[in-house]
């Protein structure tokens, strides 16, 4: 019953960080974008550094190692070359956020389709 | 254990609720930020274990295990940090701060669990034992409990830089062993006549002399990084970065020097004159927990062998001069 309860609640979370990857990823998006530019600001690739940090500390933990190896590269990398390398934090990012489209389509296929339903879908989801 | 998890990813404090409320007999309160943390701590000595993200807006986590260990209750309070940042330079911060663990997330369910047994078994231990700090004269601090002070006992040492506990330094050999991160050795020291020497003075005073020993150490390992902590039996053990590159007959030759310009004296005016050897230097390689742990024991051996060989070569320089 209590193991029950456990498995219950981390199918829970783990379906939040689905909802917040899909979030995070668009936002990664974007903030690929605005470094192509020319003098893009500095808080566009410290941004990137935070969102990729925040999914390398939380994905392994809810099943979705790779995702979180990837997110973790990148982050480490970010932080030893902000300042001197900007062609090549976008290409690293762009590598992440092939990865991560990698985990988005498959996961989009278990996503509820309304708030009520189809979440036990979701239980047994790992990558 | 009344637990207090900090974090500004509010996620991985949901997760830890889950976690923690399924893997053992734990409270657990959380907190978004280092001031709030702080802010609750101050409320009450209420939380026997912080855990501690590192990349936090306004207050780091390393900020935060400074600032709490200054606040009252909270000077023992094992510190488990928890964090995605896994180089080096941050596990030799988080450790220098404080730190009791480094835990790399994500973290495995069953890690947290043994980890969250050991610092449960400590803090019971600590409180059994009525464990609390006394100042020293030379203005540093020290542990102190219920039971006599026995030579082997290792015991806390606080406010110098590099010297942390010997649970902490433990733990920072089994995480950088456990991590790949190979660029340390280790090494220990060890004082000399060290049964005499405990026999002389009382046990405060056998105290605040080991005090000024790791004062000296640290002053004389100076800027190189180091972590260091007491063994106890008068050794230290240390790791520094770097793999035998020290020249330590002349590293040796300038502790002894620090600590006979301490010039100790016992609290009865008894002038204490010590000197110190260094045993052999080993380097962290990939080693499970254990055998991790091993290379502190063999540091401290050979630090101790040596120690015994100095002293033997000294009497027989005596004794040859005395029967030329």
């Amino acid at each position: 019953m209590e193991a029950n309860a456990f498995d219950a609640g981390m199918s829970r979370l783990k379906k939040r960080f689905v909802q917040t990857h899909y979030e995070r990823h668009d936002r990664l998006e974007d903030l690929a974008v605005t470094l192509q530019q020319p003098n893009p600001p500095a808080s566009a690739a410290q941004e990137v550094e935070s969102i990729l940090h925040k999914i390398a500390g939380t994905a392994g933990s809810v099943g979705f190692k790779e995702l979180g190896e990837a997110a973790q590269q990148v982050e480490v990398f970010i932080r030893d070359h902000a300042a001197s390398n900007q062609a090549a934090i976008v290409k690293v990012l762009d590598a992440f956020l092939d990865v991560s489209l990698e985990f988005c389509d498959p996961i989009e296929k278990l996503m509820p389709q309304s708030a009520g339903d189809g979440f036990s879908a979701m239980a047994g989801t790992t990558h | 254990m009344r637990i207090l998890a900090v974090d500004d990813d509010p996620f991985i404090l949901e997760l830890l609720k889950e976690i923690i409320g399924h893997i053992g007999d734990h409270t657990l309160e959380t907190a978004e930020s280092g001031p709030e943390a702080l802010a609750m701590m101050r409320e009450a000595n209420r939380f026997d274990c912080v855990l501690l993200d590192f990349q936090m807006p306004v207050m780091n986590g390393v900020e935060v295990c400074r600032a709490l260990r200054t606040l009252d209750g909270y000077d023992q309070t094992p510190v488990v940090m928890l964090t995605a940042m896994s180089e080096k330079r941050y596990i030799d911060a988080a450790f220098l701060a404080g730190a009791t663990d480094y835990i790399n997330k994500p973290f495995e369910i069953s890690d947290l669990r043994v980890r969250l047994g050991v610092i449960g078994s400590l803090v019971d231990a600590r409180r059994d034992n009525g464990m609390t700090f006394s100042a020293t004269p030379s203005g540093h601090r020290t542990s102190t409990d219920n039971a006599p002070l026995a030579l082997h006992k290792p015991f806390e040492i606080r406010d110098i830089d590099g010297v942390v506990d010997v649970v902490a330094l433990e733990n920072y050999v089994s995480k950088l062993s456990r991590s790949r991160l190979f660029g340390s050795s280790v090494f220990a020291i060890s004082i000399r006549r060290i049964e005499q020497l405990f026999m002389q003075v009382t046990p405060f005073d056998f105290q605040c002399m080991i005090v000024d020993v790791a004062e000296a150490l640290s002053d004389t390992l100076g800027e190189r990084n180091f972590i260091a902590a007491y063994a106890g039996s008068g050794s230290f053990v240390c790791v520094v970065e770097g793999a035998k590159i020290y020249n330590y007959p002349e590293f040796t030759d300038s502790l002894n020097l620090a600590i006979q310009r301490l010039e100790m004296h016992s609290s009865d005016g008894t002038r204490l004159r010590l000197r110190v050897s260094t045993g052999q230097a080993s380097r962290i390689m990939w080693q499970s927990g254990t055998t991790a742990l091993d290379l502190l024991s063999h540091a401290v051996n050979s630090a101790e062998q040596e120690a015994v060989r100095a002293e033997k070569q000294l009497d027989d320089f005596w004794y040859a001069g005395a029967t030329a």
